[in-house]
């Protein structure tokens, strides 16, 4: 069943074009990772689906959501930032209850308790009560993911998530991505973690230069690259 | 020289009414300028454009004349478009323009300083933009502003001095009035200083609690 439709979408930043007519189907529990060159359009692409980016041209459809409602797509769409981007004045609670409770309506102790069930979920029991500048990079990933996920999105969109975390930090915040994949959660990751798209991804999208160039279940994606250029990608970035 | 203490007595009365004017003037138009600078500066950040030009105008043109120009611009324009308001009122109006427009310019600043990835992250969530302003960056704005506005607060306290040209009875009018009746003049201004001191002071140190309150 199709979650999400792309046809044709376009987006421009002045003379540069970031994504020239991209096409994308993802189906309902489907767990897709792009990966790519930097300034190939990847986070431009996520970016757009949530319309934090406005597509000059063609069309995004998520499924069950009206056209031209703004709010309504991003309360069904939760993203999460490569820098974290928690409000720095809110305890990690707070911050994933602030969405369900100003947005959903939920009363502050459902919304709190909501909170409490997804950082546990995230291994985060016991940090409730800190702000994100007294917990690590990793963790404070750990909470945007929470706060993404309290409002119940049908899709979750990760741009670079691990890319501004120390090495050591990485595999936690990956092992919650893969969790949430395997518990059924539809999702786009913009990331270079090619473990993780091995391990959790249903398939693998390479872009560059603004368009989609391939995309293909990992194993085939990997071992037989459908691409000349995805293999020089592959290989300037597994070759080391 | 001598210095006569007994025109404490005789004139601080006449001088303790006159700061109770002043007061209620700063407090009414600093509670009005701290209602109304929220949303103007979110409309200034993100209203629709023209919405956003007016807004910005208004700003660089009080901030670009002296106070006691806007004192004499709401003094003569109001009753011009049939707005008869006293000189207490009228006082009260013009300060509340002076602070509102120094309020929006700070809280716009601090706003901006906190960065987009903040503002993405509550549109990401669905808030809508002025929600996104309103619920979460400008109480974080808040906080850092809390020291420039405070010294803007204080100005606006000092800038009522000018209503004592459209005879509002203010500690400096009524000061003034004293000195050209009596001739005591250092008692006076020195009586005059002492309140405004105390009034200024005050608005600090509330404000110095307040922050430390916020911090904790």
């Amino acid at each position: 069943m199709t979650l999400l439709t792309l046809r044709g979408v376009v987006k421009t930043f002045g003379r540069f074009t970031a994504m020239h007519g991209v096409d994308l189907d993802l189906v309902r529990g489907e767990r897709l990772v792009i990966c790519g060159p930097s300034g190939s359009g990847k986070s431009t692409l996520i970016r757009c689906i949530n319309r934090l980016e406005e597509p000059d041209a063609g069309t995004i459809t998520v499924e069950g959501v009206a056209p031209g409602d703004l709010q309504g797509l991003r309360r069904r769409v939760g993203m999460v930032f490569q820098q974290f981007n928690l409000f720095p004045n809110l305890s990690a609670r707070e911050n994933i209850a602030v969405g369900p409770r100003k947005l959903l309506g939920l009363g502050r102790a459902e919304a709190d308790a909501r909170a409490e069930t997804l950082l546990d979920r995230v291994q985060l029991r016991g940090h409730a009560d800190k702000l994100p500048a007294q917990l690590s990079g990793g963790q404070q990933q750990r909470v945007a993911i929470a706060r993404a996920l309290a409002m119940d999105p049908v899709l979750m969109l990760f741009d670079e998530p691990t890319s501004a975390l120390d090495p050591e930090m990485i595999r936690e915040v990956l092992d919650v991505m893969v969790e949430l994949g395997t518990g059924g959660m539809s999702m786009i990751v913009v990331t270079h973690e090619m473990g993780f798209a091995r391990r959790a991804a249903d398939r693998v999208a390479f872009m560059d230069q603004g368009q989609i160039v391939a995309i293909a279940a990992p194993q085939e994606f990997f071992d037989t690259p459908p691409h000349p250029r995805l293999a020089r990608f592959l290989d300037n970035i597994l070759g080391h | 020289m001598s210095f006569d203490w007994g025109t404490f007595a005789e004139y601080g009365p006449r001088m303790l009414r006159a700061a109770w004017i002043t007061m209620q003037v700063s407090v009414l138009s600093l509670g009005l300028a701290c209602l109304l600078a929220p949303p103007l500066a979110t409309a200034r950040l993100i209203g629709p454009r023209p919405l956003r030009w007016l807004v910005q105008a208004f700003v660089e043109v009080v901030r670009g004349v002296p106070p006691l120009v806007v004192i004499a611009f709401v003094y003569f324009a109001l009753p011009k478009v049939g707005l008869v308001l006293s000189g207490f009122w009228t006082g009260v109006a013009a300060l509340t323009v002076v602070g509102t427009v120094y309020a929006v310019e700070i809280l716009r600043a601090a706003i901006e300083s906190l960065g987009r990835g903040q503002l993405e992250a509550a549109l990401a969530l669905g808030f809508p933009p002025w929600r996104s302003y309103l619920e979460l960056l400008l109480p974080q704005a808040l906080r850092r502003i809390l020291p420039p506005l405070t010294n803007e607060l204080a100005n606006v306290i000092k800038a009522s001095a000018l209503l004592s040209v459209i005879s509002v009875h203010e500690i400096t009018q009524v000061g003034n009035a004293l000195i050209f009746e009596t001739f005591v003049v250092i008692e006076i201004l020195v009586q005059m200083t002492l309140l405004y001191l105390v009034i200024v002071g005050s608005v600090t140190v509330l404000s110095r609690r307040l922050e430390r309150s916020l911090a904790a």
